[in-house]
């Protein structure tokens, strides 16, 4: 074997370890970088990603959940998902007791819901000042943009994905895009875990972190943090470990979610520009 | 709203490179297609993987929405639409299995389930040309090599893992892995 097919042989066994997925995070890393700009590495990732392809039944068959596509299309904003109509949907949206997805219009649980969160919109602008300085009419903001946003988190059960719990989270974004977040009551990480809350601005690019965030009282984050704001913008607490993700995207389990709603006189579906 | 549920197998004659093409130019029906025929058994090989079904729920979720962003990067000359398909869940089911930070150590319960590489599994290797070639080399290859590899692809198990599940040291799980790939290389090529 002449040295050229040695090195020839460590490329096919290299592509052929990353396809199998042996490599360690390092390595499958440095293997991607170089894909873009070595095409003779690409082809040979390649022929194994096809060539191995069938094996792939082997792993049986299994039925993803229900709501799977939905929560696709709407992540995606794809035509026909019921966020691009313009409804505020959960990320998973709720089911009917068979399972069958429920058109929101008619689902009672869904106004209920519109209705907690004007009550707890209310209560959260009874209880803080920062909100309330922000509403329209208030001398100290009448110079500028009026809206400030407040979401209300539902707890996320981990068994069945379903997003209807009781609100556990309240944030609040006022007028210079300052975010206030108030678990209410006590969340617990545990131990060597952190709590993290994210935005999602634009789906393409994935939620935003907006930093850790305490499990109990109060906490402002800087305004800066946050790059913009509309009605129905997706928040939610994760929890991560320790320092917050490591990937700069959440990977851990979803405790909360929830989407902004105006406050003040504009409580329109519009887009809001601030 | 349409039902959810899937044919319980996905056909082998549905063109995914054709539909990756469409959803290249912003498709989203041929998205739908591509859910519709192969969301099972994407949804399958990452549950083998990542071995907890909320988290190849959230696997499947992600690797539907990067096949929709990076569907212009498919390239029909060189890659099989479902091969490509194939990997991209299998990339995200390996991040999140690095992330979630598994035991190294695998339970009782996943030894049950882990591949078999019998002749009646290897059997499941039919119904096209790709299926039997890869099928005729894998019996090619001594029990070891087969064995190793399998559990690699459809288990996703590390070379730590598959020494601690054979018995046998870290460099011979290598050193099968490097020299099975070789010989399959060979018979496949």
């Amino acid at each position: 074997m002449s040295p050229g097919d040695d090195a020839e042989a460590e490329r096919d066994a290299l592509a052929g370890e990353y396809v199998l997925g042996l490599l360690d995070a390092e390595q499958a890393k440095g293997i991607e970088r170089a894909l873009a700009s070595d095409p003779d590495l690409a082809a040979r990732v390649a022929f194994w990603e096809a060539r191995l392809e069938p094996a792939s039944r082997l792993a049986g068959q299994a039925e993803p959940d229900r709501d799977a596509w939905d929560r696709i299309a709407g992540t995606l904003n794809l035509p026909g998902s019921a966020r691009s109509e313009g409804q505020v949907i959960p990320l998973r949206p709720r089911k009917d007791r068979n399972g069958a997805p429920t058109r929101l219009w008619d689902s009672l649980p869904f106004w209920r819901g519109v209705a907690a969160l004007a009550t707890a919109a209310a209560i959260v602008l009874a209880a803080v000042p920062a909100f309330r300085s922000a509403l329209p009419g208030d001398p100290a903001v009448v110079a500028g943009p009026r809206t400030s946003f407040v979401a209300v988190l539902q707890a996320r059960d981990s068994a069945t994905g379903r997003d209807d719990g009781p609100a556990g989270w309240v944030i609040g974004v006022a007028a210079d895009r300052t975010v206030t977040s108030i678990p209410l009551g006590r969340v617990e990480a545990g131990q060597g875990r952190s709590l993290q809350l994210w935005t999602l601005i634009e789906p393409a690019q994935g939620p935003l972190s907006l930093g850790l965030v305490p499990g109990a009282g109060e906490t402002r984050l800087a305004p800066d943090r946050l790059p913009a704001i509309e009605n129905g913008q997706l928040f939610e607490v994760t929890l991560e470990p320790e320092g917050g993700s490591p990937i700069g995207r959440p990977t851990g389990r979803v405790l909360f979610i929830g989407r902004a709603a105006p406050v003040g006189s504009s409580a329109l579906p519009t887009r809001t520009r601030i | 709203m349409r039902s959810m549920s899937l044919p319980p197998t996905s056909s082998d004659t549905t063109d995914c490179g054709e539909l990756l093409v469409a959803c290249a130019r912003g498709d989203a029906a041929a998205l739908r297609a591509i859910y519709d025929h192969e969301g099972g058994r994407l949804f399958a090989v990452a549950l083998r993987i990542v071995r907890d079904r909320d988290l190849a729920g959230d696997v499947l979720h992600d690797a539907f929405v990067s096949i929709w962003q990076k569907a212009s990067t498919f390239d029909p000359g060189r890659s099989t639409g479902r091969g490509w398909l194939i990997a991209v869940v299998r990339h995200q089911a390996f991040k999140a299995l690095r992330t979630s930070r598994r035991e190294v150590e695998l339970d009782e319960a996943a030894l049950q389930t882990l591949v078999d590489d019998g002749p009646d599994a290897l059997a499941l290797l039919s119904g096209s040309e790709e299926a039997a070639a890869l099928r005729r080399c894998l019996e090619a290859l001594d029990r070891d090599k087969r064995r190793v590899i399998l559990l690699a692809y459809v288990d996703g198990l590390s070379h730590a893992q598959i020494s601690g599940h054979l018995g046998v040291p870290l460099g011979t799980v290598k050193a099968w892995v490097r020299r099975g790939l070789g010989l399959l290389k060979g018979c496949l090529a």
